[in-house]
């Protein structure tokens, strides 16, 4: 059952070279952008620590999104291969402690894909709408 | 105590009409450290680079917040404006009201807190910034060259003449590439050796430039200004000081292997000089050949050289080069016919590529210039089959520009020295640019000894032996079945990037295309470049090309060279890079394989990992690899991120 | 000079964490003589009420070991710190919370009734015992189980389980010489094991692996680092300070010196570079790989739950 008016709480990391860029451009295109996302700008996807996931759940975000360039065409060659992994390995570990693993989503965005920065967000929108709070008050 | 100011730009009508800036002012007026909030109604213009630069200087601010477009657009501008007033510019952050807010969150309240969150996190992150400052370092203006080709050579010289060090880094034991090995070359029928050899007497002699044989580049470091590159330079096993270029070693040596510089065609001993003419005139040692190197005990070379040049003991040489721009001018190989067995080369023994006939037909080649069947006898029907594994998704999709022109060139000098010889030339379309080709083509048309015979798609012909004789089947372009007889069919097979230049391009982390180029001129207007800041291509590495156009290429990249990579120029190192606190590193290693830039150095003795300031890129993926957090990435650092996640959830 | 006043008490511990204290041998004799044990309940007869006795701050020094789990040790800790002028938190759970912090992945409430299912064997009437009623007087559960200074501030900290003999020695010596340890210090390394590891000459910078090999799987090379062999050691985020001694019984490392200084959550700085040691990114090498460390929490948190990021399992409701 969706819950259509909660609207959740998202922590996005975004790389400077394709993700952040798609973000801008989906700003430039006038597309909708859930209200509840909040970016950070990081250089590389693979910059995003395990630990800033868990701080951001730790400090009340419903879910957290990384978002990178596509695999192999990484401004840095592969660190987008590394927040994959750790994302897995997270997601692995974010079951025991009771966040359901789809709470924190890894997607690729290339610079001009403006619409899928937009159906990316939305979707995850939905997820957690679907998942509710990760903490009810 | 930190003094922030938080500026907020009204962004023409683009923010301002999407936002309540009173609320937005307000909230920042709270945040910790922060003793100044402005407004402009566009912070970017002159007047509103100004008003900033005054604003700051009068609050006495050390940090700065911009409320405003993206990053994107005005960091540098905003940081510029820091740098004005006296603060180092890496005190600023940036909050994206603009394309991550104003213009995506349409409801005004919804948009307003964002911009709400997004100004404490901007606030919260700048106090965490520290004062950054760009390392300079000065530029090595030298030059390292891949490959002595026509491209290769040419830039080399060219360089060399304006004074640049220059290293030229060549596999083979000789220069020249493939063109030394030719000798009439189209258009004018000129003697290829005749026109390189004065000229590659001046490159190998010239001071600036130092010349590798029988080297390939192992590893390659950096980037524009400031590469490292190692290369290994195999041991020749013979004195280059003392040797003649007699060839007494050679007559001696038991030894027989196929000549790779005369395929098919001849055999050459273990030690052994390249080819006749090939310059420089040393002998060598093949250690693939050699009987010592497969444990058994001769010496023949070394009692018979009468200069005493012959150095067993000799080890490879592992040299590091310092270089601010590399050329890549690896040349080319040909297809190997053998993988489109439709043609039965090498299986029938008068199946030759056109690389064979070259060698075939030079005065100095193993033949002395005669053109024979493989029985001995002068063939006096030749047939040309053009390309062969080219313009064929099957096989390598491109056309080589060079093969329709050569085998013009090979048919005009055919029919000139061997009298009484008809050629027919299998081809789908010719490819002949410029006004020779066509002259060319003309004359040769007209002839009754010549025939011009058109498949109906290229690569598609087959050639077997019928009967004993050798017969080429195709289709033409009615689609009909036919064939014709001939004594010798020459194959003109697809060039492709040169088969070392795989290892190099893996050193380099560049991309190749399938058919070996490397990947240059993706760029319209940039046909040398490859999209990495001083690394570039020349010649045929880059794509298949005739002579003028590598050396046209060979002089490009000087240009290049000499414009963009300036003796004394200072560059600046981008000081966002990573750190390695020496304390907290307990040499665990498991972040120096992660590096792709090479930038994480081991220092075996002490047991950490340092950081080559040089190298890093500051992407940050070994400091979230680190499981004792003792990696940081300045102006990226865990505590400027936490601040920045905590701030935007709880405001 | 009067001697320094010692005390030495558990909380919710195992009991390790005491006879660690016997782990100093002979040395032992001679510090006792330097200080008077005031309070120490595994060794002497003491109450509570001689504790509630003595003036605020009139323990020198009180090594507080175990984990706080229920009302009683939440009470214990507060009277210590008050009656200490340091307080040392001595062993994982008091540090970090211990294994027993582990009971963060479930709710008190799912706690007991698995302990005392109805019926059960230890009680009458089945189901848990009605805890800080009248007529059972036991300490009632805390919601959570914490660390020590997540309910007093603690002034040093004798990481380990059971600490190896040589951080209890610095740390008793220190409060011998009059120098009492404050900020948090911490009684062993700063670095993290790898640094003091006797087999780190044997680490190489491109070992990459596909999946991890379980304990049983194999019989392993006793002069070879474990992640060469394919077996996770969280040596590499696991503070160092005890000579390696689990290393020394070809055991790889568990974690219970807790993550190196400066690091707050052992996981994440586990799964950091757990990810850097995996070969392959496709699904289904990183499925395999997955599936060859169950029970991810117990593994990377065994000894830290409490004091991670999320301190344990996130509840939506209340117990």
């Amino acid at each position: 059952m969706r819950m259509t008016d909660f609207e959740p709480r998202i922590i996005g990391f975004l790389c400077r070279w394709c993700a952040y860029e798609g973000a801008d451009e989906a700003g430039r295109k006038r597309l909708e952008v859930p209200p509840g996302l909040r970016t950070v700008r990081v250089l590389c996807s693979g910059r995003v620590d395990p630990r800033h996931v868990l701080e951001a759940f730790a400090a009340g975000a419903d879910g957290v999104l990384i978002l990178g360039c596509r695999i192999g065409e990484c401004h840095y060659r592969d660190g987008n291969v590394q927040a994959l992994k750790r994302v897995v390995l997270l997601q692995h570990v974010m079951d025991s402690l009771g966040i359901e693993p789809e709470r924190l989503v890894l997607a690729w965005v290339a610079a001009g894909e403006a619409e899928r920065f937009a159906d990316v967000t939305a979707e995850m929108v939905q997820t957690l709408q679907t998942l509710g709070p990760l903490r009810r008050v | 105590m930190a003094r922030v100011g938080i500026y907020l730009c009204d962004c023409g009508p683009n923010i301002v009409g999407a936002l309540d800036m009173d609320a937005l002012a307000e909230s920042a007026r709270r945040g910790v450290g922060v003793v100044r909030v402005g407004r402009h109604e566009l912070l970017c213009s002159p007047e509103g680079r100004a008003f900033l630069a005054r604003d700051i200087v009068e609050h006495k601010l050390d940090r700065v917040v911009i409320g405003g477009c993206s990053p994107k657009e005005h960091e540098a501008t905003f940081r510029g404006v820091l740098l004005e007033t006296g603060l180092n510019p890496y005190r600023l952050q940036i909050a994206n009201l603009r394309e991550q807010c104003a213009w995506t969150v349409r409801e005004r309240d919804q948009a307003t807190r964002l911009a709400q969150d997004l100004l404490a996190a901007a606030a919260a992150r700048v106090l965490r910034h520290e004062a950054l400052k760009p390392r300079e370092y000065t530029a090595v203006p030298d030059v390292v060259v891949v490959g002595a080709g026509i491209a290769g050579m040419h830039a080399a010289l060219a360089l060399a003449r304006k004074d640049r060090a220059v290293h030229l880094v060549e596999r083979l034991p000789c220069v020249g590439g493939k063109v030394a090995l030719f000798e009439d070359v189209f258009p004018g029928m000129e003697c290829a050796s005749c026109v390189l050899d004065p000229w590659m007497d001046e490159l190998l002699h010239h001071e600036g430039i130092q010349v590798h044989l029988q080297a390939e580049v192992e590893e390659l470091l950096g980037f524009k200004g400031n590469f490292t590159v190692r290369i290994r330079e195999r041991a020749r096993y013979v004195d280059e000081e003392a040797c003649l270029g007699c060839g007494a070693c050679a007559e001696a040596c038991p030894v027989e292997v196929p000549d790779p510089f005369n395929p098919g065609l001849a055999f050459r001993r273990a030690v052994y000089l390249p080819y006749p003419g090939a310059l420089p005139h040393l002998a060598l040692i093949d250690p693939a050949a050699c009987l010592r190197w497969r444990g058994q005990d001769c010496s023949t070379c070394e009692e018979v050289c009468p200069f005493d040049a012959i150095r067993y003991g000799e080890e490879d040489r592992v040299i590091e080069l310092r270089a601010g721009a590399i050329v890549l001018a690896t040349g080319f190989d040909l297809y190997d016919p053998s993988r489109s067995p439709q043609y039965g080369y090498p299986r029938i023994h008068d199946v030759i590529t056109a690389f064979e006939l070259e060698r075939m037909m030079n005065a100095s080649g193993p033949t002395g210039g005669e053109l024979r069947c493989r029985d001995g006898r002068r063939p006096s029907r030749i047939g040309f089959v053009l390309c062969v594994g080219s313009r064929n998704p099957a096989t390598n999709r491109h056309c080589s520009e060079v093969c329709c022109r050569y085998t013009l060139k090979s048919m005009q000098r055919i029919l000139a020295s061997c009298e009484g010889t008809a050629v027919t030339v299998f081809h789908a379309d010719l490819h002949l640019p410029g006004r020779e080709a066509q002259d060319l083509y003309r004359d040769l048309v007209e002839r009754p000894d010549v025939a011009f015979v058109r498949m109906d798609k290229p690569d598609s012909a087959r050639i077997d032996v019928s009967e004993g004789r050798l017969v080429v089947r195709f289709r033409d372009e009615g689609c009909r079945e036919l064939s014709r007889e001939v004594d010798l069919a020459v194959l003109a097979p697809a060039m492709l990037g040169a088969a070392g230049s795989g290892k190099l391009a893996d050193a380099l982390h560049l991309e190749r295309g399938a058919a070996g180029f490397f990947d240059a001129g993706k760029t319209l207007l940039d046909p040398v470049g490859t999209g990495r800041d001083g690394v570039l291509v020349a010649g045929c590495a880059g794509g298949a090309m005739d002579i003028p156009g590598a050396a046209a290429q060979g002089l490009a990249v000087t240009g290049r060279i000499q414009a963009d990579l300036v003796p004394g120029e200072v560059c600046r190192l981008d000081p966002v890079q990573a750190v390695v606190d020496a304390d907290r590193c307990s040499g665990c290693g498991l972040c120096e394989g992660l590096c792709r830039y090479g930038a994480l150095e081991w220092d075996g003795s002490e047991r950490r990992v340092t950081v080559n300031e040089v190298l890093c890129r500051g992407c940050g993926v070994c400091a979230a690899a680190c499981p004792s957090g003792a990696i940081r990435c300045l102006h990226y650092t865990d505590e400027q991120i936490s601040s920045e996640v905590t701030a935007l959830l709880n405001g | 000079m009067s001697k320094p006043k010692l005390a030495m008490t558990w909380l919710s511990g195992c009991g390790g964490c005491e006879e660690s204290i016997l782990d100093l041998g002979r040395d032992l004799t001679g510090l006792l003589e330097q200080v008077c044990v005031v309070y120490w309940p595994v060794a002497l007869d003491a109450r509570r009420e001689d504790l509630g006795r003595m003036a605020d701050g009139e323990i020198t020094a009180c090594l507080v070991n175990g984990a706080v789990r229920t009302e009683e040790d939440l009470e214990t800790a507060r009277l210590l710190r008050r009656k200490s002028r340091v307080v040392l938190a001595h062993g994982s759970c008091a540090h970090l919370g211990g294994v027993y912090g582990l009971a963060n992945l479930s709710s008190v409430r799912e706690i007991l009734d698995r302990s005392y299912p109805t019926p059960s064997v230890s009680t009458e009437r089945g189901g848990a015992p009605a805890a800080g009623e009248a007529e059972h007087p036991l300490p009632k559960l805390l919601e959570r189980v914490f660390s020590l200074d997540q309910v007093v501030k603690v002034d040093a900290v004798i990481p380990g389980c059971p600490p190896a003999s040589n951080g209890i020695r610095d740390a008793l010596s220190a409060v011998v010489g009059g120098r009492l340890p404050t900020g948090g210090e911490v009684f062993a390394e700063t670095r993290a094991l790898c640094d003091t590891c006797p087999r780190r000459e044997t680490r190489r910078k491109d070992t990459r692996v596909r999946r991890f090999k379980r304990f049983h799987e194999g019989s392993w090379d006793p002069e070879v680092c474990f992640l060469e062999q394919g077996l996770l050691c969280l040596g590499p985020a696991t503070r160092g300070g005890c000579e390696a001694r689990c290393i020394r019984a070809n055991v790889p490392c568990r974690g219970c010196y807790g993550p190196v200084e400066g690091v707050r959550d052992a996981g994440g700085a586990v799964i950091g570079f757990v990810a850097s040691l995996l070969e392959d990114a496709a699904p289904e090498a990183l499925e395999s790989a997955v599936a060859s460390l169950p029970d991810p929490a117990g593994l990377f948190y065994r000894y830290s739950l409490p004091s991670s990021l999320l301190g344990g399992r996130l509840r939506k409701e209340d117990p």
